[in-house]
């Protein structure tokens, strides 16, 4: 997100899901769509049907890369190589938009010089794809009339991922292919509701609307919208004495790996979690662990005993999807209702009146009917979301920006002009992984989903059917390495890294090259977060999930 | 007897998939994709079409905990939110507002989302809220 | 068409003959299947077509560059298939049948009221005979499928034995067809399809046998395993399902071993499927499931003369059978 804001000013997909159909080429670097966005890969099956040419990256042959057009397998953590090649080859060839850059962007000539060192054939040997290859995709990618990019967490769990992101972005606009439909730069959120929570504002930086917490004016319109819900329900008796000592805060706050650091070195003392469980979650558990035991106070607000919550203090129980009103807003930016069927079970409350209840009790009323009236205030003080409320919801939802009550929605970004105004080239160099393999950890680990669990498994692995579907975590190793170490399929091994061990069954497949393995996150008792590495990249603090180094060792002993 | 279909949006993945939930009688029976919707028209994966399954899991949390003597007890609502209140207010006034931390949730509605920075910058006074976008 | 039906649908619900009437309703600008269960909320009834609220269609087209003066040319239905307004039988189809399996499970004693096309009505005949309906607790309201949709699925017979006739086409008559009570003596229009193979499988048939193979396993390729043509079929309500049973489909993978996956699944349709299609409209991944199933439903119907739902349908009626079953 941290990349697209800085080359467009706006860090959201910049075109729709529908839009796929109609491009000419979709680019595919990173993302396993089948398995972790299935109705995305719908659309770019409808593509492929039309004609369209698929062009997969990836480390491994996944079933996108299947059917794809062209299937590279470029080294873990070598993305920028990748691009930076392509797009010596687009310009060495004149296939770039002079047009477009020359009208639409700054930062070119800088950029065009950086580039030129990328050759074609140097970057071979650094990404291990082969030139011919590099050379086809730039001219595919080039001179489709309407190119699509879809990316997903292989290229943002990176400690490069900022670069990463912006070296895609540098690539749509040196072939125009930007601000048009069926064209841009598209990362496909993995959770419902992240672009949601990166729009309210869950982030250290900037209040509701990417609006920055350390701008002056942006924080005294909040005091003015927030102190005047105060005044308006003034009713607790000290409320007067809160809101005279209330100055929202200029202080850029915590990140997760932030907080967590925090926790260790006692700088922070409370931590409440809302929905979230960074102990299968985050990188490097066993540091994760340490770092919440040394908490004073661990609150977890969710709808199971997860990991987390079972070392909280306080655990309060909420409410899943189906028994709450709200909206989420999709990778796309469309807002959609989320409609309550059944009340929650036992005790368990509405998240926003809990929420509400503390803030409350806290020393800051709050007094919202319904979720309904709170989209009311987010809408006041959130210009992208402006002209949203739950009537205008009904049908197809909208999509933001959407900043009054006639507007319609905006199917796609930086049609005229880009969110900043020019779109920004940016000089992008190649970084290596944090960690590279050598002869004690030989392999490289990559991390991901599977099409059947999500993320953290708390909700899938509660899921009958998908439980039976896949039940038990997996390693994923190539035949000539499972050989060499004398494994056989469904054999348990050790996967130990420089942070932590986990026992783990193999499947011995072609669709993961040599001396890399893979393995998904879902799983508590052979959980690759023990082994990932927390390095992260420097702006957007993600960690680097898809590249750590590991051993594996068979185990002379059956487990379980 | 009582059966409704409500029109919701998936939990899963950021596609946001229009869905009918089946309620027969105050249960979540079953999934049905909407036809209509314009980003799945009457579609869903795996995880979409048994999306009902863990609503009523008997693992469920169903009432309030406070850790006492190392071991969860059920408390009443009021003593959990009075203790988690007064806790974060102490911290707060003994370490300040930078003590505290929030993680949001990319699992939890808007309106969720929007209460709980409120609850941190309005209430507590701090910027420290994040949520796992990065993972 | 419509208002006949909530007519008669408010007749059934205010004699008192059924508990409920399972048809689609139109709220939140979606469509989607409905149980009413009380005569109010017959406002919201519709019988499939998807056009929402009037100034939606023209919003969504503005919608798409985020400029209300400029609009790119996209055919506004491109995102759901939203389609012409029309009071009659529209592409938005849902599986009432399954729906009403899960409901007289709990409510066995319980009469209910269905809309069924002509697909439904065969998947009705098949399920009261295989024991999972009680004939006496269903009372059917026919509608039949307009000529584009019929042609679309190259359905044998698209529409039931009786059905609610369009009053604006009649004159005069339409008094003794309203509660479609009365077996109709003529169809709606002309019949579609009265030669079988249908064209998708008589398409396929004329590929060499190779060509045909490469071309099932291109579809079967890309299979994401989401089991939507098992989950929306109405006549899948096996216990236990062979399709995940992992003595004959590895389990974890996709796409699932194929053709074993697909190939067990129309097996079994071989004497389930009733044609209704709903199965290929699921597929995220475009299989033409229904196509792979007409073609099974030949087999059957070529090696034993029956075809399931069809219960008209002799040996002789179905004519023009390939002659043999390889496939």
């Amino acid at each position: 997100m941290a990349g697209l804001a800085a080359a467009f000013g706006s860090g959201a997909m910049t075109n729709s899901v529908a839009e796929l159909e109609d491009s000419d080429c979709i680019f595919i670097i990173g993302s396993n769509t089948t398995s972790s966005h299935p109705l995305v890969a719908e659309k770019i099956f409808k593509a492929k049907k039309r004609g369209a040419a698929i062009i997969v990256a990836d480390p491994r042959r996944t079933q996108i890369a299947s059917i794809a057009d062209i299937h590279v397998r470029q080294n873990l953590g070598t993305d920028v190589a990748f691009i930076n090649a392509m797009m010596h080859a687009i310009i060495k060839n004149s296939w770039h938009d002079t047009g477009f850059i020359s009208q639409r962007t700054e930062g070119f000539e800088a950029f065009k010089e950086n580039i030129n060192a990328f050759t074609v054939d140097k970057m071979a040997d650094v990404t291990g794809i082969c030139a011919d290859d590099i050379v086809k995709i730039a001219q595919l990618y080039a001179n489709g009339k309407a190119s699509s990019i879809v990316y997903c967490m292989g290229i943002t769990q990176h400690v490069s991922g900022v670069d990463n992101v912006k070296s895609l972005a540098n690539l749509a606009m040196l072939t125009g292919n930007l601000g048009r439909e069926s064209t841009g730069v598209n990362p496909l959120r993995g959770q419902n509701n992240v672009q949601g929570a990166c729009d309210m504002g869950g982030l250290p930086n900037v209040y509701p609307g990417y609006q920055p917490v350390n701008s002056e004016d942006v924080r005294k319109k909040f005091e003015t919208a927030w102190s005047f819900e105060i005044s308006k329900d003034a009713v607790e008796p000290d409320s007067s004495e809160e809101k005279s000592s209330m100055g929202l805060s200029a202080d850029v706050g915590l990140t997760i790996p932030e907080m967590l650091k925090g926790l260790g070195d006692g700088s922070v003392k409370a931590l409440f979690v809302l929905g979230e469980n960074p102990m299968v979650s985050d990188p490097d558990t066993n540091h994760v662990r340490k770092a919440l035991q040394s908490a004073e106070l661990l609150v977890v607000q969710d709808i199971f005993m997860t990991p987390t919550a079972e070392m909280a203090h306080v655990v309060l129980p909420g409410a899943c999807f189906a028994e709450k009103d709200g909206t989420f807003t999709n990778t796309e930016r469309r807002v959609l209702r989320v409609r309550k069927a059944i009340d929650p079970p036992g005790e368990a409350r509405q998240d926003w009146q809990i929420i509400q209840d503390l803030s409350s009790l806290a020393g800051y009323p709050m007094n919202y009917e319904s979720p309904d009236e709170i989209m009311n205030e987010i809408a006041k003080v959130t210009p992208s979301y402006g002209g949203i409320s739950y009537e205008r919801l009904e049908g197809d939802g909208l999509q933001w920006p959407c900043p009054s009550l006639e507007h319609p929605g905006t199917g796609f970004l930086h049609k005229e002009r880009f969110t900043r105004g020019m779109g920004l080239f940016h000089v992008i160099d190649y970084i290596p992984p944090d960690e590279t393999v050598d002869d004690e950890y030989s392999f490289w680990l990559t991390t991901g989903r599977t099409y059947v669990h999500y993320h953290t498994g708390t909700m899938t692995r509660n899921s009958p059917s998908l439980n039976a579907e896949m039940s038990e975590g997996f390693i994923e190793i190539n035949p000539s390495d499972a050989e060499e170490l004398n494994l056989a399929q469904g054999q348990w091994v050790k996967v130990a890294s420089r942070r932590g061990e986990v026992i783990v069954k193999i499947i011995i497949t072609d669709t993961i090259g040599k001396k890399v393995v893979f393995m998904p996150f879902h799983f508590i008792e052979s959980q690759a977060n023990l082994l990932t590495n927390p390095a992260f990249d420097p702006t957007a603090k993600i960690p680097e999930f898809k590249v750590c180094a590991v051993r594996i060792e068979k185990m002379v002993k059956a487990q379980h | 007897m009582d059966y409704r279909t409500v029109l919701t949006t998936c939990p899963y993945c950021g596609c946001g998939c229009g869905l009918y939930l089946e309620v027969l009688d105050n249960k979540v029976t079953g999934t049905i994709p909407c036809k209509t919707h314009p980003m799945n028209q009457g579609k869903l994966c795996v995880k979409g079409w048994n999306v009902h399954e863990f609503v009523h899991n008997p693992n469920r949390l169903t009432c309030p905990l406070v850790r006492k003597n190392g071991s969860f007890a059920e408390v009443s609502w009021d003593e959990a939110l009075d203790y988690t209140a007064s806790r974060l207010k102490a911290a707060k006034e003994r370490h300040g507002s930078r003590s505290v931390a929030f993680m949001a949730s990319a699992k939890v509605t808007n309106e969720e989302n929007y209460l709980l920075q409120k609850f941190a910058r309005a209430a507590i006074g701090t910027n420290n809220i994040d949520h796992c976008a990065r993972l | 068409m419509i208002e006949h039906v909530k007519t008669i649908a408010k007749q059934l619900l205010e004699s008192g003959q059924i508990t409920g009437f399972l048809s689609l309703k139109k709220e939140h600008g979606q469509i989607g299947p409905h149980l009413f269960q009380s005569v109010d909320q017959l406002d919201y009834l519709c019988l499939g077509d998807t056009t929402g609220t009037e100034n939606r269609e023209s919003s969504t087209e503005e919608r798409y560059s985020g400029t209300v003066e400029s609009k790119p040319e996209i055919e506004t239905n491109r995102a759901s298939g939203k389609q012409e307004n029309q009071s009659g039988a529209g592409k938005s189809r849902y599986p009432l049948n399954k729906i009403l399996v899960r409901i007289s499970r709990n409510y066995p004693s319980d009469c209910f009221g269905i809309l069924v096309r002509g697909c439904d009505e065969r998947g009705l005949k098949r399920l009261f005979a295989l024991n999972q309906l009680d004939p006496d607790k269903v009372v059917r309201v026919g509608i039949a499928c307009p000529q584009d949709l019929a042609d679309e699925c190259e359905c044998l017979e698209p529409w039931p034995d009786k059905w609610v006739n369009d009053t604006e086409k009649t004159d005069g008559s339409e008094k003794e067809k309203i509660d479609g009570t009365e077996k109709s003596d003529k169809a709606p229009h002309e019949p579609v399809r009265q030669k079988l193979p249908c064209e998708s499988v008589a398409r396929l048939e004329s590929l060499e046998a190779r060509d045909r193979f490469d071309w099932w396993m291109e579809h079967f390729a890309r299979c994401i395993k989401c089991y939507g043509c098992r989950d929306i079929c109405p006549m899948c309500f096996c216990k236990e399902c062979s399709l995940q049973d992992d003595n004959l489909v590895r389990t974890g993978e996709i796409p699932p071993e194929y053709p074993v996956f697909h190939l067990a699944r129309a097996v079994h349709m071989a004497e389930r499927c009733i044609d209704c299609g709903l199965c290929s409209e699921a597929c995220p991944a475009a299989i033409p499931l229904r196509t792979l199933y007409k073609k099974a439903g030949d087999i059957m119907s070529n090696e034993s003369g029956v075809r399931p739902g069809y219960s008209d349908l002799t040996p002789s009626d179905i004519g023009n059978l390939p002659q043999t079953g390889e496939y």
